[in-house]
């Protein structure tokens, strides 16, 4: 797994068990050991479909994060919202006065 | 009441108004078919009858008060994807299993505020993720021509709600070909309308520089007075568009004889099936009969639509579904060891195996050392295909070709291969690249006796030309009145 330098991985590479252990990690998906197998061979898969397109000559060619090139609007600082952490809050997991409850983090 | 069932809206609309019907009967008349047909074909999730009869007798109150509107007393059928307030909202996932929605969605709100009726909700692959509407945690939703045929994806629940005439008309959200490819593959008409016209507040994001929401309906005509009540500005979208509000019925009858139609060699090449090259052809020839003349153009990186695509879409999936986390609403685990492993747990639990693919694959492109070789990579990829758009439409009006490579494929044979179900959607990814408008409207069935659509894309903003030239082709043909074999009236 690259840290750092290499900003261009290899073409055509596979995932590792390992790395696919890490990306899951960073995806916060707990992946058990019976499945695997089957997402790192599924994962290689579309790596090698989306591989496609990285030998593309891009240079000079400006990405493109807007498909009408727009930027997003701003609006005034100003509260337009209405308080309804009741309603919103009656449809979580677990509430204790007004705060969502999580498990403890800090000992 | 079997006629009332195939109208469209605008016969629904003045059968309504002549008062020789009523909203509540034409409600009861799609809740009976809808009782009648849904076990098989499971297009519905949530179908509640009482609020969609209180939504009648509304309509009908405020009818007989002189106040009906376009569309008041006409029921909808909704995707699973737009919040509705006091209802299940799932997106056919687990993870929102017993999600009941504080909110309604702008698109939610539109309608109701025409009048209309809520008639249910619809099923759809898991997060709007998939071409075939196999991975909803609900089931697979099937198709009305043959129960053993997917109805494409991933709003095949409102596809088949209006092709098995359970629905006069219903909504979908288009992210790579979700409203136009099962349109396509179940024999109705759909529409994506150019990006940001139509307001997401509420909708369930999948990949936010794409999403689109639109009309599924049985004609053009009908999309159009759809797209009237859809389509305007939200200040809660930060995506929707300034732009006043326009009528997208207002040219329903263009002069095909000054049209130009391109026809990119890349959308008649190598891999499509010879029924569906048959169909789409002969549609062509029928423009180019009344007058229209047929351009060669090309697109020439239409085939790095499908890489780029599944770059992009799933980056921004990982990132907007990053919400789901076991803490504000939805799924969460019941057994954990600690905050990490609760969220780890509930999104195990909650996602299928195609949205963790997606997240995954995410999460790679946008990782440390990866961001440049793929998701920036993409993000200048896209921007070439938009190029090859803006090209080809200075030489022709709009482009035709066909909506999806093949017609309806069985179910199962393909959710093992992820890259084959992917390839299906070679034709509906670019317009979504480029946010340009497109639909998909039946234009003939292949050998074996299954729906082709005809895709029509065109330049930002020509959602009122494409159904008027797609119009034109309905009022000589009857492809879009075909009732599905295996659900006749």
């Amino acid at each position: 797994m690259a840290h750092g330098a290499r900003t261009s991985p290899p073409k055509g590479m596979s995932l590792s068990h390992d790395q696919v252990r890490r990306i899951a990690r960073l995806a916060r998906i707990d992946i058990v050991a019976e499945e695997s197998r089957t997402v790192l061979e599924r994962l290689n898969r579309v790596l090698g479909l989306i591989d496609r397109m990285r030998s593309v000559d891009t240079t000079g060619i400006e990405p493109m994060s807007h498909p009408l090139e727009l930027v997003q609007r701003l609006r005034p600082d100003e509260v337009t919202q209405a308080d309804r952490h009741e309603l919103y809050q009656s449809v979580a997991p677990a509430v204790e006065q007004g705060l969502y409850l999580v498990p403890k983090v800090i000992e | 009441m079997s006629s009332l069932l195939n109208a469209t809206l605008a016969e629904l609309g003045a059968e309504l108004a002549a008062k020789r019907v009523s909203s509540v009967e034409l409600t009861r008349a799609c809740l009976e078919r809808i009782a009648a047909l849904n076990a098989g074909l499971n297009a519905f999730i949530t179908v509640d009858e009482a609020r969609a009869l209180a939504d009648a007798r509304r309509a009908d109150e405020r009818r007989g008060r002189g106040e009906a509107a376009a569309l008041t007393g006409i029921p909808i059928a909704h995707k699973d994807i737009f919040c509705t307030r006091g209802m299940l909202t799932t997106c056919g996932s687990r993870m929102l299993a017993n999600f009941v929605s504080p909110y309604d969605a702008h698109v939610i709100e539109q309608f109701d505020a025409c009048g209309a009726v809520l008639l249910g909700k619809c099923n759809m692959d898991e997060f709007a993720m998939g071409s075939s509407s196999e991975t909803s945690y609900y089931g697979p939703v099937r198709s009305p021509w043959d129960r053993g045929l997917v109805p494409g994806g991933s709003s095949g629940g409102s596809a088949v709600a209006v092709a098995g005439r359970m629905a006069p008309a219903a909504t979908g959200t288009d992210t790579g070909g979700s409203i136009r490819q099962p349109a396509a593959l179940t024999g109705v008409c759909g529409l994506k309308p150019t990006y940001g016209l139509v307001s997401r507040y509420g909708l369930v994001a999948f990949a936010s520089s794409f999403d689109q929401a639109g009309p599924i309906a049985k004609s053009a005509a009908d999309l159009a007075a759809l797209m009237n009540v859809m389509a305007g500005f939200d200040a809660r979208d930060s995506t929707s568009l300034e732009r006043p509000k326009e009528d997208y019925a207002r040219d329903l009858n263009p002069d095909l004889a000054t049209l130009r139609i391109g026809l990119p060699k890349e959308y008649f090449g190598e891999g499509i099936e010879p029924g569906v090259r048959r169909a789409v052809e002969e549609a062509v020839r029928w423009f180019e009969a009344q007058g229209a003349r047929a351009v060669p153009v090309e697109l020439p990186n239409t085939e790095l639509a499908v890489p780029v695509y599944y770059v992009l879409a799933p980056a921004e999936a990982s990132s907007n579904l990053s919400r789901f986390d076991g803490v504000r609403y939805g799924h969460r685990a019941a057994q954990y060891a600690d905050l990490a492993d609760m969220y780890a747990r509930t999104r195990a639990e909650g996602f299928g195996a195609e949205v963790k693919r997606r997240i995954l694959v995410g999460t790679y492109v946008l990782s440390h050392g990866y961001y440049d070789a793929y998701y920036l990579q993409a993000q200048k990829l896209r921007r070439l295909v938009a190029r090859d758009f803006a090209a080809a439409f200075e030489r022709c009006d709009v482009i035709a070709g066909p909506t999806s490579p093949a017609t309806a494929f069985a179910i199962g044979s393909k959710v093992d291969d992820p890259v084959q179900m992917y390839l299906n959607d070679i034709f509906t990814i670019p317009a979504p690249l480029a946010g340009l408008p497109a639909l998909s409207i039946p234009c003939g069935f292949d050998g074996k006796g299954l729906p082709v659509g005809l895709q029509l894309t065109g330049p930002h903003f020509s959602e009122a030309r494409l159904l008027g030239i797609a119009h034109r082709y309905q009022q000589a043909s009857d492809w879009h009145l075909r009732v599905p074999s295996e659900t006749p009236l």
